[in-house]
This record gives C-alpha cells, sequence and structure tokens, in this order.
C-alpha cells in the first residue's frame, strides 16, 4: 500500500515535482525491490548496528552544540547538560547506552555471520570491511570514553594508552600519537575529540557505506546453502520490501524502547573532576576492552599484547582461511567448537573484570 | 539483477525498458516506457489480468508513443545504436494477483483523469496461446465513460494507512520533540557563558570587604583587597564549612573551629584547616566594573 | 650509773631528733603534698597548699678532659653484652651525636683507660647518680641558657619540674618512685622528641605516662585511678592521636603538663581546653555559667575528661528524669550550691537537667534551647537522606550539596552557640540551619520529582513505541494475508 502511494504518479503529468526533479523511483525501485532467501536469518543485528549508528550520529551532534573540549570547561558543561539544559539527561544517557549496544550488536552480528557461514563466497570483503567497522566502533568508543574529563575517564585512558605503549617496536611512538605527548593532557582531549566527532564518524560512515553496497548488491547470505560459484544462487525468495524491512524496523522501535528505559532508569552518571595527582583505587578500562586487560594480567605483557593483535588479524582474514564451501554448523563443528570456546575464554575474563 | 523470463534469447544489443504493471481496485495501471503517464486497460468479467499482460508482453507490437496503444517491443534508435527493445511487466504485488478471486471484477472505472486515457488501437490477433486465452480485452476506450462508483479503498487498508501514519507521525513526535527542547538554550546555568560567571560589580564589594558568591554549585568568596579583587573557593579546608570575611581582623574566617586563611593568599594563618583554599581566577572589566570569576 | 644516764640522754636526744624529723614530715606531707587522690573539680577550696620552691640547679659536673678523648666508651664496650649494649645505645644518642660524653653525667677522668683514674671519686666521679641527683644531673646542663642556645633548646624543663607532683613528691617526701627525667627520655638512649620512634613523641606520649598510671600496683600508695589511658584510647581525642596520628589532637601533656604536670584545676580547665578550642571558649565566655561563682558547670562537666566523646543532643536531657536529691546541688555542712565533678563521672548524668530540675524557671529555656537544636538537627539528617537518595538514583545533585554544607555551617554554629546558654541566640542560629537545611531538602526533592517525572515519561513513551510495534505487525500480517496463496516465489515469467 505504501508503495502504491509512492509510485502513483501525480495526474497531471508524468510524475510528482520530487520524481520529476530527482528522478529517484527508479533508484528506490533499484534498491528496495530485491529479493532475498526465504532461509536468511540475520536477526535483524547488523540492521540494528546501523540504527543505533544512526542514533549515535545524532545524539552525539547534539551533544557536540554544548559540549566544550577543555580540561578547564568538559567536566562543568558536561554537568551543565545533565541539569541545566531541557532533556540534556535524556540525550546524554541515551548516547551513553547506544554507545554500549551498539558494540554489542556488532559484536552479535560478527557472531551471527560467523555461525551461519555468511562470510563465505562471495562476501569475504564484506567481512573484511565488517572487522574493520567493529575496529572504528570500538575506537569511538574508547576516544568518547575521555571527553567528560572526570576520574573515571582519564584513569581509563590512562591505562588503555599505556596498554597501547606496550605494544612491541611501535609502542612509544603509538603512544605519543594517541595522546598527544607523553602524558594524558589537554592535547590528548583536543586530539580524542577530534577523532571520535571528526575522523571516526566519516571513515564509518563512508566505510559503512561500502559494506552495505556490497550486501546490496550480493543479497543476504543463505544459512542453509552456499551461494554457487558459477550463477546466481537459487531457491525460494521472498521479498526484502516490505517483508524484511518491516521486520527489521520492528526491531528498531524496540531497541528504541529499550533505550528510553535505560536512559531513564540508569542516566549515564559523572564521577569527581580529572585529577592527575590522585589515582584512584580499581581503575579499569571499560567493559569491552575488560577481557583483554584481564588476559594481560595472566601472561606475560608481550604476550598479552600480540596475542590479541594477531588474534583479531587471524579473525579478519578468515574467509581465507576457512575455505570449504560448508555453510551448516554441524559441517564446521571443529571451527565452531574452537571459536565458541575462545568465545567462552573472552565472556570469563570480562566477567572477571568485572568482579575485581 | 535483472532476470529475463524463460526462453528469450539475446542476439545483440540489448535496451531492456521495464513497464511496471499494478491491480488497483479492479483495473490494471502501467506506466509505460517514456514517462509516468499510467496507461488504463479496461478489463472485462472474463479477463484475468495476469493472462491479459502475458499477452501484451508476449505480442510485440510497435508502440509510437505514450497512450497509442500498447505493445510490447518497438525498434528503437537510441544514441545512434540501433537496437530491439524487449520490454515486459513486472508485478511487484504479484501476490495480489492471486487473489482476484476475492476482488470484484468489472468493469473498471475508466480513470480518475481524461488526459490519461489510452487512445484506443485496434488491436491485432492475439497469438495462439493456451485455453486461457479470452476474447480479447477490450482496450481503454476513450469512449463516453460510464458512470461506475468512484474508487474506495477498502475499509480494511484504510484503517492500515491510517495505523502506518500514526506510527510514522507520533514516532516523529516522540523524537523530534525532546530534541527541539534540547536545542533551545538553557535559561539557567552557566552553560553559554563562555566559562564566565559575573559575581557582582566592584560597587558590591567596596575595597577591604568582601562577599560570598554562588558560582554554579560552588561557593566561592571574593574579596577587594588592595592587591586587587581575590576570589578563593568558599568551602573551608578542615570540614567543609562556608567561610566568610572577617572584616574586624582582615583575614578569612571560618565560622565553625575558627580557622583563619590570609586573604591575599588563601593560605591557612592559624586554627584547624590542613590547607590553603584554592584560588579561584577573577577578572575585572574595566568599563563597567563588574567582576568575572572563571570556572573550572 | 652514768653510763646509763648519758645512754638515755644520747637516746633521748635521737629520740626528740626523730620526733621533731617525723612532725616535720607529717607537716610537710599533709600541708604541702598535693592531696593524695585529687579529685579536680573540687570547688576551689580558699586553701591551696603553696608548692615547696625546688633547690637551684646544680653546677654541671666538672671533669678532666682533653677535648677528643671518651676512654669510658672504649672500656665499657668490651666489657659485656649489657654494657655495649648501654655504650652503643649512648653511641646513636642526640647526647652521643651531639659530643655530650659519658663523664659529662658520671664524672671521671675519660682521658686514661686505668679503671682507678678514670673513675676515681676523689676528682668527681659521681657512677650511677641516684634518683634524686640525676634531676640535678640533667639540669645542670638543661637550665642553663648559655648551654641551650646553640641547640635551640628550653631551659625552663627544671624549675618546672620542681612545681609537678613528681617533683614535689620527690623534693617534699623523697619518693623516688615518681617519674625523674630519665624515666620518660631515657638515660643512654635519649631521642629527640621529633623521632617517631622517642617515647616522647606526642603520638607515643599516652602509652608513656600508662607505663606508670596504669599499673595499679604502683599507683595504689598514691590513690590515683589507673583507667585513664584505657578510657583516652576510646575518646576522640585519643582516637584521633593514637589511630589518626595526628599530632594537632591532644596526649596526657597537652593538657596536664609534660615537665610541670599536675591535673588542671576547675580554674584553669577553660583555658586548658580553650588553648585549641578557642572559638567555643569564647562563647563560654559569653554564657550565664561562665560568671557563676559556685557551682559552674566547666568543659568537664558535660564534655568528661579522658572519656571526651563526640557531643550529641543527647547531652540535654537524661532519658528519664533523674533522681533529685538535696545534695545533688547543695553543700550541707556550709550550705552552698556546689558541683563535684564525680557527680558527672558517670556520662549518662552529663546532662542540663542533672543540676537543672523540670520544675525550675531554668528549665523552660532549656527545653527551648533543645528543642530548637534538634529541630536543626532533624531537618538537617532529612536533607541529608534525601540527597542520597536522588544520588542513588543517578541525579546530579551537587546544587543541593552545596546547600546542604552551607546548612551545616549554620549547624555546627547553632550547635557551638549552644555554649553561650543564650536562647535568641541559639535559636536563631539553629532556625537559620533550619532553613538551610530544608532548602538544601526541596532541591533535592526536585531532583526525586523530576526522576518521577522522568519515569512516567519512559512509561508514556514506551506505551506509544508498543502501539507503534503493534501497527507494524498489524500491516506486516496483513500483507502476510494478502500473500497467502501465492506461493512467493518468482514472478508469473
Amino acid at each position: 500500500m505504501t508503495a502504491e502511494i509512492e509510485q502513483r504518479p501525480a495526474p497531471e503529468g508524468q510524475g510528482g515535482w520530487i520524481e520529476k526533479r530527482t528522478g529517484a523511483r527508479e533508484l528506490m525501485a533499484a534498491l528496495l525491490h530485491v529479493r532475498i532467501p526465504v532461509e536468511a536469518r540475520t536477526l535483524y543485528f547488523g540492521g540494528i548496528a546501523l540504527f543505533l549508528f544512526g542514533i549515535q550520529a545524532a545524539t552525539g551532534t547534539l551533544l557536540a552544540l554544548y559540549y566544550k573540549p577543555t580540561p578547564d570547561a568538559a567536566y562543568n558543561s558536561i554537568v551543565s547538560i545533565m541539569s541545566d539544559v531541557s532533556f540534556g539527561w535524556l540525550i546524554r544517557s541515551i548516547h551513553h547506552w547506544a554507545a554500549n549496544l551498539m558494540i554489542l550488536f556488532v559484536v552479535f552480528h560478527l557472531l551471527r555471520v560467523f555461525y551461519q557461514a555468511a562470510f563465505k563466497y562471495p562476501r569475504e570483503l564484506t567481512w573484511i570491511i565488517g572487522v574493520g567497522l567493529l575496529g572504528l566502533t570500538m575506537v569511538f568508543g574508547f576516544t568518547g570514553y575521555l571527553l567528560p574529563w572526570d576520574q573515571r575517564a582519564y584513569w581509563a585512558t590512562v591505562v588503555g594508552t599505556d596498554i597501547a605503549g606496550a605494544v612491541p617496536f611501535i609502542g612509544d611512538q603509538l603512544l605519543l600519537l594517541l595522546r598527544g605527548g607523553t602524558d594524558v593532557t589537554e592535547a590528548t582531549l583536543s586530539r580524542f575529540f577530534g577523532i571520535h566527532v571528526l575522523v571516526l564518524p566519516i571513515a564509518l560512515a563512508g566505510i559503512l557505506v561500502i559494506h552495505l553496497t556490497l550486501v546490496h548488491q550480493l543479497g543476504l547470505a543463505n544459512p542453509k546453502r552456499p551461494d554457487p560459484r558459477d550463477g546466481p544462487p537459487q531457491g525460494a525468495t521472498k521479498p526484502f520490501f516490505p517483508d524484511y524491512i518491516l521486520d527489521e524496523v520492528i526491531a528498531w522501535y524496540l531497541l528504541l524502547a529499550i533505550l528510553v528505559v535505560l536512559a531513564s532508569l540508569f542516566p549515564a552518571g559523572l564521577d569527581d573532576p580529572a585529577d592527575p595527582l590522585v589515582t584512584p583505587e580499581g581503575t579499569k578500562p571499560e567493559w569491552y576492552f575488560l577481557g583483554v586487560y584481564e588476559f594481560l594480567k595472566l601472561v606475560p605483557r608481550t604476550i598479552g599484547i600480540l596475542l590479541p593483535i594477531v588474534g583479531l588479524l587471524l579473525l579478519t582474514v578468515w574467509p581465507f582461511l576457512e575455505r570449504s564451501p560448508e555453510v551448516l554448523m554441524r559441517r564446521r563443528i571443529f571451527v565452531v567448537v574452537v571459536a565458541t570456546a575462545i568465545l567462552v575464554f573472552g565472556i570469563a575474563l570480562t566477567v572477571v573484570g568485572f568482579r575485581s | 539483477m535483472i532476470r529475463t523470463p524463460g526462453g528469450w534469447d539475446v542476439e545483440s544489443a540489448l535496451q531492456a525498458e521495464v513497464l511496471v504493471v499494478w491491480l488497483d481496485d479492479g483495473r490494471l495501471e502501467m506506466i509505460g516506457p517514456c514517462g509516468a503517464a499510467p496507461w488504463l486497460i479496461e478489463l472485462g468479467p472474463a479477463n484475468h489480468p495476469v493472462a491479459v499482460v502475458d499477452r501484451i508482453v508476449r505480442d510485440g507490437r510497435d508502440v509510437h508513443a505514450p497512450g497509442h496503444g500498447l505493445g510490447a517491443s518497438r525498434p528503437g534508435d537510441r544514441d545512434g545504436i540501433c537496437t530491439g527493445s524487449v520490454s515486459f511487466g513486472t508485478f511487484p504485488r504479484h501476490r495480489v494477483c492471486a487473489t482476484l478471486t476475492r476482488i470484484p471484477r468489472g468493469r473498471s472505472s475508466p480513470g480518475r483523469s481524461q488526459e490519461s486515457r489510452v487512445e484506443q488501437e485496434p488491436r491485432p490477433a492475439p497469438s495462439g496461446d493456451s485455453a486461457s486465452q479470452a476474447p480479447a480485452p477490450a482496450i481503454a476506450t476513450p469512449a463516453p465513460v460510464t458512470p461506475a462508483p468512484a474508487p474506495r479503498p477498502t475499509t480494511r487498508r484504510r484503517f492500515l494507512r491510517y495505523l502506518l501514519g500514526f506510527s510514522v507521525v507520533s514516532t516523529m513526535a516522540l523524537v523530534l520533540a525532546p530534541v527541539i527542547a534540547f536545542l533551545v538554550p538553557p535559561k539557567t546555568g552557566s552553560a553559554g557563558t563562555g566559562g564566565k560567571v559575573s559575581a557582582g560589580t566592584l560597587a558590591d564589594i567596596p575595597l577591604g570587604q568582601g562577599k560570598v558568591v554562588p558560582m554554579g554549585s560552588k561557593p566561592t568568596i571574593v574579596l577587594n583587597t588592595e592587591q586587587g579583587v581575590k576570589a578563593y573557593s568558599a568551602i573551608c579546608t578542615h570540614l567543609g564549612c562556608i567561610v566568610l570575611y572577617d572584616g574586624a581582623n582582615g583575614t578569612i574566617a571560618c565560622p565553625c573551629h575558627d580557622g583563619r586563611f590570609n586573604p591575599l593568599t588563601g593560605a591557612v594563618v592559624s586554627g584547624p584547616p590542613p590547607a590553603p583554599l584554592p584560588t579561584v581566577e577573577a577578572s575585572v572589566d574595566e568599563t563597567t566594573g563588574e567582576i568575572f570569576l572563571m570556572e573550572g | 650509773m652514768a653510763g646509763l644516764r648519758r645512754d638515755r640522754r644520747i637516746g633521748l636526744r635521737v629520740a626528740a631528733g626523730l620526733l621533731g624529723v617525723g612532725l616535720l614530715l607529717v607537716v610537710a606531707g599533709t600541708t604541702f603534698a598535693e592531696d593524695p587522690s585529687p579529685s579536680p573539680g573540687v570547688s576551689p577550696s580558699p586553701s591551696i597548699p603553696p608548692t615547696v620552691p625546688g633547690p637551684a640547679a646544680p653546677r654541671p659536673i666538672a671533669h678532666p678532659t682533653d677535648g677528643s678523648s671518651n676512654q669510658c666508651y672504649d672500656c665499657h664496650a668490651a666489657v659485656n653484652e649489657r654494657q655495649k649494649a648501654i655504650a652503643d645505645a649512648w653511641q646513636g644518642s642526640v647526647h652521643g651525636t651531639g659530643g655530650v660524653t659519658c663523664a659529662d653525667c658520671h664524672g671521671g677522668d675519660p682521658r686514661s683507660d686505668r679503671m682507678g683514674i678514670a673513675m676515681d671519686r676523689e676528682i668527681g666521679f659521681i657512677g650511677t647518680p641516684s634518683r634524686e641527683q640525676t634531676v640535678g644531673v640533667c639540669g645542670s646542663c638543661h637550665s642553663d641558657p648559655e648551654r641551650m642556645r646553640a641547640y635551640k633548646l628550653p631551659t625552663d624543663q627544671y624549675s618546672k619540674y620542681w612545681t609537678s607532683v613528681h617533683g614535689q613528691q620527690l623534693l617534699t617526701a623523697s619518693d623516688t618512685r615518681v617519674a625523674i627525667c630519665i624515666d620518660c627520655h631515657g638515660s643512654h638512649d635519649i631521642k629527640k622528641a621529633s623521632d617517631p620512634t622517642a617515647a616522647v613523641y606526642p603520638p607515643n606520649v599516652p602509652a608513656l605516662c600508662a607505663g606508670c598510671h596504669a599499673d595499679a600496683e604502683l599507683m595504689e600508695p598514691y590513690g590515683i585511678p589507673t583507667d585513664q589511658y584505657d578510657v583516652y584510647q576510646r575518646s576522640v581525642h585519643g582516637e584521633a592521636l593514637l589511630v589518626n596520628a595526628d599530632v594537632r589532637a591532644p596526649s596526657c601533656t597537652s593538657c596536664h603538663g609534660s615537665h610541670d604536670a599536675k591535673p588542671p584545676r576547675s580554674t584553669e580547665v577553660v583555658e586548658v581546653c580553650g588553648k585549641c578550642h578557642t572559638a567555643t571558649q569564647e562563647l563560654y565566655l559569653e554564657s550565664r555559667h561562665s560568671e557563676l561563682e559556685q557551682a559552674a558547670p566547666k568543659c568537664w562537666t558535660c564534655h568528661g575528661t579522658h572519656d571526651v566523646s563526640q557531643p550529641s543532643e543527647a547531652l540535654f536531657f537524661h532519658p528519664e528524669p533523674p533522681q533529685y536529691l538535696c545534695t545533688t546541688c547543695h553543700d550541707l555542712e556550709n550550705q552552698t550550691l556546689r558541683i563535684e565533678l564525680d557527680q558527672f563521672a558517670d556520662p549518662a548524668d552529663r546532662r542540663c537537667d542533672t543540676c537543672h530540675h523540670p520544675e525550675s524557671d531554668i528549665y523552660a529555656q532549656v527545653e527551648a534551647i533543645a528543642g530548637s537544636l534538634s529541630e536543626a538537627e532533624t531537618a538537617y539528617a532529612d536533607a541529608e537522606t534525601r540527597i542520597a537518595e536522588a544520588a542513588d538514583i543517578g541525579m546530579i545533585v551537587s546544587d543541593a550539596d552545596v546547600a546542604l554544607s552551607e546548612a551545616n555551617t549554620s549547624l555546627i554554629q547553632a550547635q557551638a552557640a549552644v555554649h553561650t546558654t543564650k536562647l535568641t541566640l541559639i535559636s536563631e542560629t539553629a532556625g537559620e540551619a533550619t532553613t538551610k537545611a530544608e532548602s538544601a531538602s526541596d532541591l533535592a526533592q526536585a531532583k526525586l520529582d523530576e526522576s518521577v517525572f522522568r519515569r512516567s515519561a519512559m512509561v508514556i513513551v514506551v506505551a506509544l513505541i508498543v502501539l507503534n510495534v503493534v501497527a507494524l505487525y498489524a500491516v506486516k500480517r496483513y500483507l502476510e494475508r494478502t500473500s497467502r496463496g501465492s506461493g512467493g516465489g518468482a514472478p508469473p515469467a
């Protein structure tokens, strides 16, 4: 019906006002009138991550209208946003929760794609770009975390950049680059703010466009059957629009409800203002780095740094390492079991990090 | 990716044009290859629209111009390349076609406006086909319009349309209301003053006197001394009481336990406080005599 | 018979002499010695026994010296373990590093390593000085301003010592069990008072005094209680000094004096406490209590001596009305008003209504004071709880915190103003505190209301979203229904 509303041309001529001036109908049709396999089960994770990115862009832009990125003023500007600005608490709390949820759902999306082997031919590039997107999302989280300039933010950044500084060979230079100096100072804040607000959004948006284009071009993967190399995929399909889109939008609405509940019941908090001379007890990074942080405590420093990096590299090129065309989980038991074990280990480390 | 229907061979450079056909209130509407004007096809009671269009698609008939009859193909001369063109229709609502038995078929209303009338061109004999062949449909009669009830969307469909409209509007309201409220600058607080808070003028604090002013959430004591305007946090470093200025003996005093601070430096002079009062930067506007305290 | 008579005469003289000395001692002992069981707070009796003046400081022990040798050390370090320990202790002490050698206290000739010469009593060697001698030995140098100038040390310890209870006992009763210089400072191992390992380092002082004063057997002949250290440890002062190592907190010597150790008299109490609690002293001196001649409550009446604890509004009234006897307030012998400190020995009795009878005129004033103060304290506690509540649910409460600090300032001032016993002043300050606490509470309440509003708004928004989801779901179902039977799949070709 919506389609009919859209496609109904103006009675007076060949197409409506917008259509005449943009010719958008064809493009929209090309984008929306595609088909997806009936067996596709995306669980909508990727779409949710996209939705959350949109939320972050919107709330982040709003926050940037009031936030002041210098150590003297940053903290008070956040206090002002929380207490003086109408719905400031809501915008900031949503930004805080959507950040955490976005990382969570990007990881869920990665897991879904991994377990369904949706990264295999012809979607290897999509996967590599996706891992890049995960990395960008985590850098988003890391840089944004410093901006309130309270004790938690400051010292978590000190600890986090210290870990970066422990990378062999390039560690010292990396530390200088990240911190804008030897210590975490106003130079660091400026740098992180610029990265968080300009560099990363543009980078993420650009790479996201490529990712989505590839998804559009290649269609959704069929979890029961790999794409044949010599022709279009066979099998029953259903339309992307409106069936899948409707489900996706419902999922987005539910996410919105969750965000509103979280923001209202657990508004974003603020510690004491940052004091470089006083280290609080029990400093630790945010939850998405806790696993690596705890891992570093278990093994020698170099291994603790190199192993996650090597792991990440392996993950990135995984489509070229697992080359069999099998997509069913029971046909790739070994891979699934090992991956699950690593996942459980990572979760256990994170839980330990929480408790300590 | 455009999929050709089964049985089509492509031998030369091909230009494909897409006609979009859909069923609306018992009549078929089709967008033509050269524009958006709908072509209306009247259906007889025995016409199955799928068969009709199928026939249209299969018949390779010339199409001269929009509105001049229907055809499925015509030789084209686009960009100096001689091409044959194949046109075929797609059914975005194909599932709808499957339920046609439920939609009353009858003479459809001839259309919403006169301009969209399709001029009649006698159709050539339909190619021989299977039993599904029905008598040729009467195609878009420019003849007098038989009055027919104006098309009315079904109540269910209307309800759903309202539902979607409500959904969209309410969501937008839900999202835009807080955003707009957010954008309006707040009246209170120090959000937009560039980190400076006014603490009155020199007239309010004559030489040799001091006053405690609230600066956001931090009480600050402002003094007018021989060495200029000085300001310190008014929170005593002993147990957090609010200090005041004791003009009689020229010290900042805490009334709780008699701690005393030097008004020129904030250092502890006597009593239990363990640390000096933190300094707050203060500046005076030359022209107006207004005293500003810097935050942070 | 003459021998017998002569014996008798001698005997008589001896007896007379003994009697005389004994009488002298008795008179001195009773007249000049301090009351063996001093109960501070006894109403100032008209006759305070004057202290016996101490002797003048003796001259330092003269001994030959060549400026460098100290053979005493060389020999004694090799004699046996105990001597070696003493010798080494001296070497590490203030005296050892400062060039005060063995002969300066013991006399003798440090140039020689031959015992006969070095420890010759003829040339001034005195061996281990007796306890009475020791005070003079120390005092001989330490009361000499010229000698002590280089070290910037005070020189009044010697003269002060003789005015102390210890000194007077030693002087008049030759009681060698009292503390002398070496008992507190050590003999060979003397350290600076600022050295944290020194026995006289302020946080170590209470334990030092308790070494004797907590020993029941030692204190028994004097009738002095021995629970002060125990009690002090649990007091506010004790906690500050012993647990928090806050050197501003008083030790025994802060109130009793060190070299001039003597429990303060009731006339001295306000000054002693007021040395640190300056503001409170000023307030007290404005009060009616400070003007009273008889039965005047002092600091220790309500706050105790060794067991000073955090004051609270419990100090106003007994939970149950106490027993009032004539002797509670009156001395039946001379029909004066009096306050005995031992009436207030039990902290439960340190209340206004121990003296102020409920049916007295002044009682209404006491009640009014207590009432305004407890109102302020309740308002403050209420504000505190409310702010904590708001902070718990995540609201930013910094403005309420500031208002609370202001209320706290006024509250502390109101509590301090109680010492003035002036109702108008107290109720004014307490009223200010109440108003400020209420405004802090209002600010916190605003946050709580805001939170309630947010939660209601959240419910409405979520309901709206659910409605939207239901709408979309309805659309989805409709579309599914209308496409049922078509089998999905590709369009007809």
